[in-house]
């Protein structure tokens, strides 16, 4: 059975994952919470002690295979979402609340089950660990371990083209470790700017700046001030606004552009995402500027604020939008269909998927006009391989496949359509509030029902790994390789047995990349 | 002079032809396809492979002047270059058709000339670069059946086709007035005959008119004989996605106003057109199939090109295209007896690569002393550029006594571009644009750098 093979691996990356629950743990004791510390501590035992059972049988990595890797990646997603969960009932949370809750972190969703009481009661600690759950997240925590743990070379590289979002993913430099680090410097440089920036220039508090920072980098949105960006002053929500901006661009775009700046105005998905910025941002501070009686600045503020955090599926509010008129909403309910840039933390299909999606309509109408015609779909010049191109259609029929179950299971469930439709796409594009009074910016998932908590927890997680790398696992092939009886053992002797060629599932985005 | 010639099919017949005239030919043969054709010429015909040491040396290539490599492989060509270069050969010409391999060996403009001597290639033929370019160059002219540019770009050749209700027509030409300044009418064909224009001379409707000048003397020619149609360059039909529509394409696409077709019957070299084409629109179909032509809005384009690699094809498509109306029509021509034929059922513009391709050989071989520029009339004249010896005693031009229908079009002295008249002083070092007859180039030369 190669299920066995993905939990051993599984387990090898929970271990030192049990290192990062001990900063929690040391907040809450500098606090004087030593119970919740000792709760901290207790998860990052038991993770350990899971992890290191798990990871007792590992297989060669020249056995991880393309299913294998993706099982990986998925369950991988799941194991730390459900033990991240553990220090949330231990401070009195329920089980399908934390399982949200922690979900909605490490997917960097920033949909939140907290209640105004809950911003006071729980430990600094666990309003640390929300933040940091989305930091880790966002930098994929896979791309992470893969390059901390070279043992994983072979199939790690499988893996990080399946946790690598979007068609576009050359690699910056030949080994993924690399590649991986200089990523991981560039986030964590990032990071640090803002916290600086947002002690020094936006008036926060340490503890305060580090969660926002963690939050607004990983496209993440949670907060540890019940009232969001809203609770800060125009300066601080400048500066979110402008990292959010950043925070959904592609990393490996930046930082080449830290070298050549001209590969930004070369670029096709960052002039598209630059565009629908400024248009949507302009066109919602002027829809908001008279009804909510907003001077220039504040109009621009809330209009580029509340734009980019819906946009790059972050999540903050500068205000409560849910008191705002319709037609600026929709705008920003549009932005929420398109998301960041690939190869950035953000959720949602992408920017670069709706230009092919644009140009692929484009080819279909001239093929309407001359049948005969044989067209390249092009993007910045180059034309995209007929693999590609299937596989981002492919990806956003599931895409809005999921969005649409999930919309109707839950507009039925609670009998609101404002929740159905907006709670499913700020799930599934792990963007954080919906609309509406209910799951607004200042409201809560809190008081829905169990079973939509669990539609959207599902659909948090089968959005971050971008739809296909979970849905592949349940094609009767998949499961037939990681549960058949006749999974065959490499016996040693090159060639003797390679692994069973696995019929290609339905196709996927990082199908295309990775082969 | 001893001369090797590595062919196979009927590649190598034309050239032979031409050769055997003058030269021993040896003509090492792969394959039996087409060996029965040269067997008829006087030359001596062998089988064998190019990359064969053996074979080559019993061709006599260690002791050959030249070795033409022109058999349909590109990569035996080469072998047999690089092996005849280690023979002895003195110098070798390789043709080519993949553009991976001009790039490796560097040819430059125009598809001759460049080639790696270091390598044992010493001169590079390109015929289907030759050929697009031509296209390009004639394509881009309203109204022009030939166009040529030298001296980088400050001299211009073009060639017309005189309409039967055209202003030129059936008057002495003294009495038509002037030529914009810095343009010389330089040679007419008439069928098969080839002379330079008097004053008492008539032309014909049907004539081809050759005119070579200064640039932009000869822009102002060109928008007279353009009329209103200005688009033929822009809009333009291909039929035809091989090397040649592919590359002729891709530099059309250059102009942001073209608006180009390409027709291509194989769905596989479609797909590799739309890879490389951004704006140009592909279609698979056939080029003959008129209700393609009709629904693709063929009768609009200002320019048909028919560039498959057959000539019934070619044929067939060009006349579908004049019967739909368009305006310039340029047909592509492989073996040399089509093209004849094909200017009899009026197709104005024939091109063929092999034998731009020929000739680009044979004046290597004959007349270095010279650079070839272009040959125009269908071969029937070639444009030189000779280089006064500076051992040349100044004198004016019409104390030169050149062979009857021979001209001296421009002279480029330092920067300048001279059109002559027969005051003009001829100078040492003076660089002279010869148009001639094929026939009449050696005696050129002897006046000149006697």
């Amino acid at each position: 059975m190669r299920i066995g093979s993905v939990f051993a691996v599984v387990g090898l990356l929970l271990r030192p994952f049990a290192a990062v629950l001990v900063v929690p743990a040391a907040i809450d004791l500098a606090d004087g919470r030593t119970i919740d510390a000792i709760t901290f501590l207790a998860t990052a035992a038991a993770t350990f002690a899971v992890g290191h059972v798990l990871a007792r049988r590992l297989p060669d990595p020249r056995d991880v295979g393309r299913v294998e890797a993706l099982a990986v990646v998925s369950l991988c997603w799941f194991a730390v979402a459900a033990l991240g969960a553990v220090p949330y009932m231990g401070q009195g949370i329920g089980p399908v609340d934390a399982l949200f809750e922690s979900m909605s972190g490490f997917t960097t969703t920033g949909s939140t089950i907290f209640r105004e009481v809950h911003f006071v009661e729980l430990s600094r600690g666990l309003m640390f660990w929300r933040s940091f759950e989305q930091w880790l997240g966002g930098m994929g925590i896979i791309a992470v371990f893969v390059a901390v743990f070279p043992a994983l070379a072979v199939a790690g590289r499988q893996m990080f083209f399946a946790e690598a979002p979007g068609p576009e993913d050359e690699a910056l430099t030949p080994r993924i470790r690399h590649t991986a680090g200089a990523l991981f410097k560039l986030y964590a440089g990032m990071t640090a700017i803002e916290i600086t920036l947002l002690t020094t220039v936006g008036g926060m508090s340490l503890f305060d700046a580090t969660c926002h920072s963690f939050s607004t980098l990983a496209g993440g949105g949670f907060s540890p001030n019940p009232r969001s960006l809203a609770g800060y002053g125009p300066g601080a929500q400048w500066i979110v606004t402008a990292f959010m901006f950043v925070s959904a661009t592609s990393f490996a775009l930046l930082y080449r552009a830290l070298r050549r700046p001209s590969l930004l105005l070369h670029d096709t998905e960052f002039r598209t995402y630059v565009w629908i910025a400024l248009l949507t941002g302009v066109s919602v501070s002027a829809l908001i500027a008279v009804p909510r009686g907003h001077d220039l600045e504040a109009s621009l503020r809330h209009g580029f604020f509340q734009t980019m955090t819906m946009f790059t599926a972050t999540g903050f509010a500068s205000e409560d939008f849910a008191l705002w008129p319709a037609a600026a909403l929709m705008l920003i309910g549009a932005t929420m269909f398109i998301g960041g840039c690939a190869g950035s933390a953000a959720g949602g299909p992408k920017v670069i998927r709706m230009v092919v999606l644009a140009k692929f309509l484009g080819r279909e109408i001239l093929c309407a006009l001359h049948p005969r015609a044989v067209r390249a779909v092009r993007v910045g010049g180059r034309a995209l391989p007929s693999e590609t191109l299937r596989g981002v259609v492919g990806f956003l029929i599931a895409y809005f496949a999921t969005f649409a179950v999930g919309a109707v299971a839950v507009a039925v469930i609670e009998n609101d359509l404002t929740v159905g439709i907006t709670g499913s796409i700020t799930t599934l594009g792990n963007i954080g509030p919906g609309f509406g009074l209910r799951i607004g910016p200042m409201a809560t998932f809190a008081d829905l029902s169990t079973l939509s908590k669990l539609i959207f927890t599902a659909e948090m997680w089968v959005g971050r790994l971008e739809v296909m790398t979970v849905l592949v696992l349940f094609h009767p092939d998949a499961l037939r390789a990681l549960f058949g009886r006749r999974a065959v053992r490499r016996q040693g002797a090159p060639g003797a047995a390679a692994p069973p060629p696995s019929p290609a599932p339905p196709p996927t985005p990082e199908e295309s990349s990775s082969t | 002079m001893r001369i090797v010639v590595f062919s196979s099919g009927t590649s190598a017949r034309q050239l032979a032809a031409e050769l055997s005239s003058q030269d021993d030919v040896t003509i090492l043969h792969s394959g039996h396809e087409g060996r029965d054709e040269l067997e008829k010429l006087d030359v001596e015909v062998l089988t064998g492979e190019g990359n064969d040491a053996d074979a080559l040396r019993k061709a006599h290539a260690d002791e050959a002047d030249y070795l033409v490599a022109c058999s349909k492989s590109d990569e035996m060509n080469l072998l047999a270059c690089l092996t005849a270069r280690q023979l002895g050969a003195t110098k070798t010409i390789c043709f080519i058709a993949k553009e991976e391999y001009a790039r490796t060996f560097g040819a430059t403009d125009g598809g001759s000339g460049g080639g790696a001597p270091a390598l044992g290639i010493d001169h590079l033929i390109w015929p289907a670069r030759m050929l697009a370019e031509k296209i390009e160059r004639i394509l881009t002219v309203p109204g022009a059946v030939d166009a040529g540019r030298f001296a980088q770009g400050r001299v211009a050749l073009l060639e017309y086709k005189l309409r039967p209700d055209g202003p030129l027509v059936g008057r002495p030409l003294a009495s038509i007035g002037n030529l914009p300044p810095g343009v010389l009418m330089a040679g007419v064909r008439r069928g098969e005959e080839w002379f330079v224009p008097r004053g008492q001379s008539v032309l014909l409707a049907n004539d081809r008119v050759v005119f070579m000048g200064r640039s932009d003397a000869m822009h102002q020619l060109a928008g007279f004989f353009a009329g209103h149609r200005k688009d033929e360059g822009s809009e333009a039909v291909i039929i035809g996605g091989g090397t040649v529509g592919l590359r002729l394409a891709r530099s059309l696409e250059a102009n942001p106003r073209a608006r180009l077709k390409l027709i291509e019957k194989s769905p596989e070299r479609c797909a590799e057109a739309a890879q490389v084409l951004a704006r140009t629109l592909v279609l698979q179909g056939d080029g003959c199939d008129l209700d393609l032509l009709e629904d693709e809005d063929v009768r609009h384009a200002g320019t048909l090109v028919a560039v498959t690699d057959s000539d019934e094809k070619n044929l067939l498509a060009s006349l579908l295209g004049r019967q739909l109306g368009v305006p310039k029509i340029i047909t592509r021509v492989s073996s040399a007896a089509n093209r004849r034929l094909f200017e009899r059922v009026g197709i104005d513009v024939p091109l063929s690569a092999r034998a731009s391709a020929n000739e680009a050989v044979l004046h290597l071989i004959r007349h270095r002393e010279a650079d070839l520029l272009a040959t125009i009339g269908q071969g029937a004249g070639e444009v030189l550029e000779i280089t006064l010896p500076a051992r040349f005693t100044p004198v004016p031009l019409k104390e030169v006594s050149l062979p009857p229908d021979v001209l001296i079009a421009t002279i480029l002295r330092k920067s300048e571009v001279i059109v002559p008249g027969g005051a003009t002083l001829l100078a040492p070092q003076d660089h002279c644009l010869v148009i001639c007859r094929v026939e009449r180039v050696a005696d050129v030369l002897k006046t000149l750098l006697q």
